[in-house]
C-alpha cells in the first residue's frame, strides 16, 4: 500500500509542480505573482470544452484554438491590467487578484449552473502499473509536461537571448529600457507565454478530475506552496516541492483518513519548508 | 375628572388610540380577505435551490421538472381555478444563502408555502420555516431533521439517507448474500446518521464493516481512497456522497482494478444519471445498487408521464423526484378545495391525506412522522443504464 500511495502521490505532486511553474514563469520574467493564473487555466478548459461539446470541433483543433485564445487573453490581460497604468510588481500582483474574481464570476455565470462537468476524453485511454498503482496516460502526460515545462523555463531564461532580455527587464525595467531593450514587447511575450502554459494546465486538470469554476482552488493552494518553496525562482525546486506535497497529501489521505487535512498540510509544509530554508540560508551566509 | 379631561391633558393618548384603531381597521379586513400568497387566481410557492454549486445538476433537474409539472397543470386550468406560481431562487448549495432566500420569499415575495432541493441547504432553513409556521412541502432533501422530531409544518416525501441506506443494504444482503463492507462517505454531518445506519444494517444482516473512509464534496483525486479499497478487498462498498463524486470514484476503481466482490450500494444520488455521466467508461451489470426513494427509476415505463414533461431531455432521478413532489402538492391543493389556508393544508397533510398514487410513485398518505412515503425502490445498472433491480418498493 505504501508504494502505491507513493506512486499516486507522485502523479498528483507533478500537477502541483506544474501549477507552481505557471506562477514562477511570470514572476521570473516580470516580477508579477499572477494570482489569476489557475483561473485563466480553468477558463481555457471551459473554452476547449465548449468547442468540443457545443461546436463539435475535432480535439486537436479545439485545443489549438484554445491555445491561440489563451495567448490573446494573455495579451489582453497585459494591456488591461499592466500597460493601461504601469505600477510596481506588488500592485500589479494585487490587480491579478481582481482578475481572479472576475474570471471566476464569469465562469460561474456562464457554466456554473450544471457544473461539475466531465471533460470529454481527448487523450488516449490506458495506464501503466507502477508499484501496484495504475498510472493513467493522462497522469503520465502531466508528469512529462511538467518536466518539459520546467526544462523549457530553464532553457528560456538561462540559455536564450530572449531569456536574457526577460531577466534584464525583471531586474531593472528602467535600466533595461535605457539600454534599448523593448520592454513592452518582452513583457507582452511573457504574459502570452504564461497564460498559454496556464491553459495547458487547466485542460489537463479538467481531463484528470472534472471541469468546474472552482476546480483549481485546492490545486492552486498546493501549487503556490510549491512555488514559494522554490523562492518563486527555481522551477526545479518547485517541482520537487510539488511532488513532495503530493506524496504527503496522498499519504495523509490514505493513513489519516481526513480529507480536510490535505489543505492544512499544504500550509504546514510551506511553513516548515520556509523555516528550514531560512536556517540553511543563514548557515551558508555565516560560513 | 372626566375621560375628556384626561384626553385634553394628554392629546398624544388620543393620537395613539386613533392610530391603533386605524391600524386594526386596516389589518382586520385584510386577514379576512385571503391567506398569504393566495389570490382568487393564483397560489404562490417558493423554492430555494442550488442551481449553481456542488449539487447544481440535481437542483436544476428537481426544480425544472417541478416547474414543468406546474406548467402542465396550469395549462389545464390550474388547481380549483388557481394557477400555481413557483418562484425559484439560487442558493449555490449554501445553507446561509438558502436562509436569506427563504426570508426573501416569505417577506418580499409573500409565498404561501415553500419547497427546497438540497439536503444541507434545507437544514439551513428548517428552523426558520418552523418558527414562521410556513409549510415546507416535499423538499428534494433527505435530512433526518425533516421528520425527527416531527415538525407541524414540514412534510417529507423521500426517506432520509439513513432509512434509504438501511433499506437498500438490507435488500442487497438478503438477495446477494452477506459479506464485508467498506463505507465511503462525504464528511458533511448530513451523512453521520446514514454512516451509522449502514454499519448497523451490515452487522444486523450478518456482515462486517471493515472501515469507514472519509471524502470531501467534489473531491478531486480518488486514488488515495481506492488504494485503501484495494487493500481492504471488501465484498461491498457502501457509498454516500454526490452523484458526480461517486462517478469519479468508480472511474478510479475501474482504473485501479479495485471493484468490490459483490457490489456497490448507495444512497439515491448513486441512482442519478450524473453518476453514469461522470463514471466515464462502462459500469458492469449488477454492480450498482442504489436507493430510489418514493419513486420508480426514471427509465421505467411508469415514469413516462414525467419524462414527457421535457421530451428532449434525459430525466434523472432528481427530475422524477421534482415531478413527484409537484404531483403531491397539486393533489393536496386540489383536495383542499377553494378555501386554501396554511392551517388547513397542514391539517390535511398531518392525518387526513388518504392514500394517493401516481404511476411513478409508491402510495402517498399521511403518517404521524410526516414522512408520506416510507419505502424506497432499488435501481441497478444494466447495459449502461439504470433499471429497477426489483419490482417492489422495499422498507
Amino acid at each position: 500500500m505504501l508504494l502505491a500511495t507513493l506512486a499516486g502521490g507522485i502523479s498528483l505532486g507533478f500537477l502541483y509542480g506544474l501549477v507552481a511553474l505557471t506562477l514562477i514563469l511570470l514572476v521570473r520574467t516580470t516580477g508579477v505573482l499572477n494570482f489569476a493564473a489557475a483561473e485563466v487555466g480553468m477558463l481555457c478548459a471551459f473554452i476547449t470544452f465548449t468547442a468540443l461539446t457545443q461546436f463539435h470541433l475535432p480535439a486537436l483543433v479545439a485545443v489549438l484554438l484554445t491555445l491561440v485564445f489563451s495567448a490573446l487573453l494573455g495579451a489582453a490581460v497585459y494591456c488591461g491590467i499592466v500597460l493601461i497604468r504601469p505600477a510596481d510588481p506588488l500592485t500589479l500582483s494585487l490587480r491579478t487578484l481582481g482578475l481572479l474574481l472576475i474570471v471566476n464570476s464569469v465562469a460561474y455565470k456562464i457554466w456554473g449552473a450544471n457544473s461539475p462537468y466531465t471533460f470529454p476524453n481527448i487523450l488516449p485511454h490506458g495506464f501503466v502499473t507502477l508499484f501496484g498503482f495504475n498510472v493513467g496516460y493522462v497522469q503520465l502526460l502531466v508528469i512529462a509536461f511538467a518536466i518539459l515545462i520546467s526544462l523549457a523555463v530553464w532553457v528560456l531564461t538561462e540559455r536564450t537571448k530572449l531569456g536574457l532580455l526577460l531577466r534584464a527587464v525583471s531586474s531593472d525595467r528602467e535600466a533595461a529600457a535605457d539600454l534599448g531593450v523593448p520592454v513592452i514587447s518582452v513583457d507582452l511575450m511573457a504574459w502570452c507565454l504564461a497564460t498559454t502554459v496556464a491553459c495547458c494546465v487547466g485542460i489537463l486538470v479538467a481531463h484528470l478530475f472534472f471541469l468546474a469554476p472552482d476546480m483549481m482552488a485546492p490545486i492552486l493552494l498546493a501549487g503556490f506552496a510549491a512555488a514559494q518553496l522554490g523562492e518563486m525562482k527555481s522551477a526545479r525546486i518547485a517541482l520537487v516541492a510539488g511532488v513532495a506535497l503530493g506524496i504527503i497529501q496522498s499519504a495523509s489521505s490514505v493513513y489519516f483518513n481526513q480529507p480536510e487535512l490535505s489543505q492544512i498540510l499544504s500550509f504546514l509544509v510551506l511553513t516548515v519548508g520556509l523555516i528550514v530554508r531560512g536556517k540553511l540560508h543563514d548557515r551558508v551566509v555565516s560560513t | 375628572m372626566t375621560v375628556m379631561d384626561h384626553i385634553k391633558k394628554r392629546p398624544h393618548v388620543l393620537a395613539a388610540a386613533a392610530m391603533l384603531a386605524s391600524g386594526l381597521m386596516v389589518t382586520a379586513p385584510a386577514k379576512a380577505q385571503s391567506e398569504t400568497g393566495v389570490t382568487a387566481t393564483s397560489i404562490k410557492l417558493g423554492m430555494s435551490a442550488g442551481i449553481t454549486g456542488p449539487i447544481a445538476f440535481a437542483s436544476r433537474q428537481f426544480s425544472s421538472y417541478m416547474q414543468k409539472y406546474f406548467d402542465k397543470v396550469n395549462a389545464a386550468g390550474g388547481v380549483n381555478g388557481r394557477k400555481i406560481e413557483l418562484t425559484i431562487i439560487d442558493d449555490g448549495g449554501k445553507g446561509d444563502v438558502a436562509l436569506q432566500n427563504a426570508q426573501r420569499l416569505l417577506q418580499q415575495e409573500r409565498v404561501f408555502a415553500m419547497t427546497t432541493i438540497g439536503t444541507a441547504t434545507t437544514a439551513g432553513i428548517l428552523d426558520y420555516l418552523t418558527r414562521q409556521k410556513v409549510p415546507l412541502l416535499f423538499p428534494g432533501a433527505y435530512n433526518t431533521e425533516l421528520v425527527t422530531p416531527t415538525r407541524a409544518n414540514t412534510f417529507a416525501l423521500f426517506q432520509p439517507y439513513e432509512g434509504q441506506i438501511a433499506a437498500v443494504t438490507r435488500w442487497v444482503y438478503k438477495t446477494k448474500g452477506a459479506g464485508s463492507a467498506v463505507i465511503v462517505r462525504a464528511t458533511p454531518p448530513s451523512f453521520d446518521l446514514a454512516a451509522k445506519s449502514a454499519a448497523a444494517t451490515v452487522e444486523a444482516s450478518g456482515g462486517k464493516t471493515l472501515a469507514t473512509l472519509n471524502t470531501s464534496y467534489n473531491q478531486p483525486e480518488w486514488a488515495s481512497i481506492v488504494i485503501r479499497l484495494k487493500e481492504l478487498k471488501p465484498d461491498y462498498i457502501i457509498v454516500m456522497t454526490t452523484a458526480s463524486d461517486m462517478g469519479r470514484m468508480w472511474k478510479e476503481i475501474a482504473q485501479q482494478g479495485a471493484a468490490p466482490g459483490k457490489g456497490i450500494i448507495g444512497i439515491s444520488p448513486l441512482a442519478d444519471q450524473a453518476f453514469l455521466d461522470t463514471a466515464g467508461g462502462p459500469v458492469p451489470d449488477n454492480m450498482i445498487y442504489a436507493a430510489v426513494p418514493a419513486t420508480v427509476v426514471p427509465t421505467a415505463k411508469e415514469a413516462e408521464d414525467a419524462r414527457n414533461l421535457s421530451p428532449g431531455e434525459t430525466m434523472g432521478l432528481f427530475g422524477l423526484e421534482g415531478a413527484a413532489s409537484a404531483a403531491v402538492i397539486v393533489e393536496a391543493l386540489r383536495r383542499l378545495g377553494p378555501d386554501v389556508t396554511r392551517a388547513k393544508l397542514t391539517a390535511l397533510l398531518h392525518d387526513k391525506f388518504e392514500p394517493f398514487k401516481v404511476p411513478f410513485t409508491d402510495t402517498v398518505k399521511s403518517s404521524p412522522d410526516h414522512l408520506m412515503i416510507q419505502s424506497v425502490g432499488v435501481a441497478t445498472v444494466k447495459n449502461g443504464s439504470f433499471v429497477a433491480a426489483t419490482g417492489e418498493f422495499v422498507k
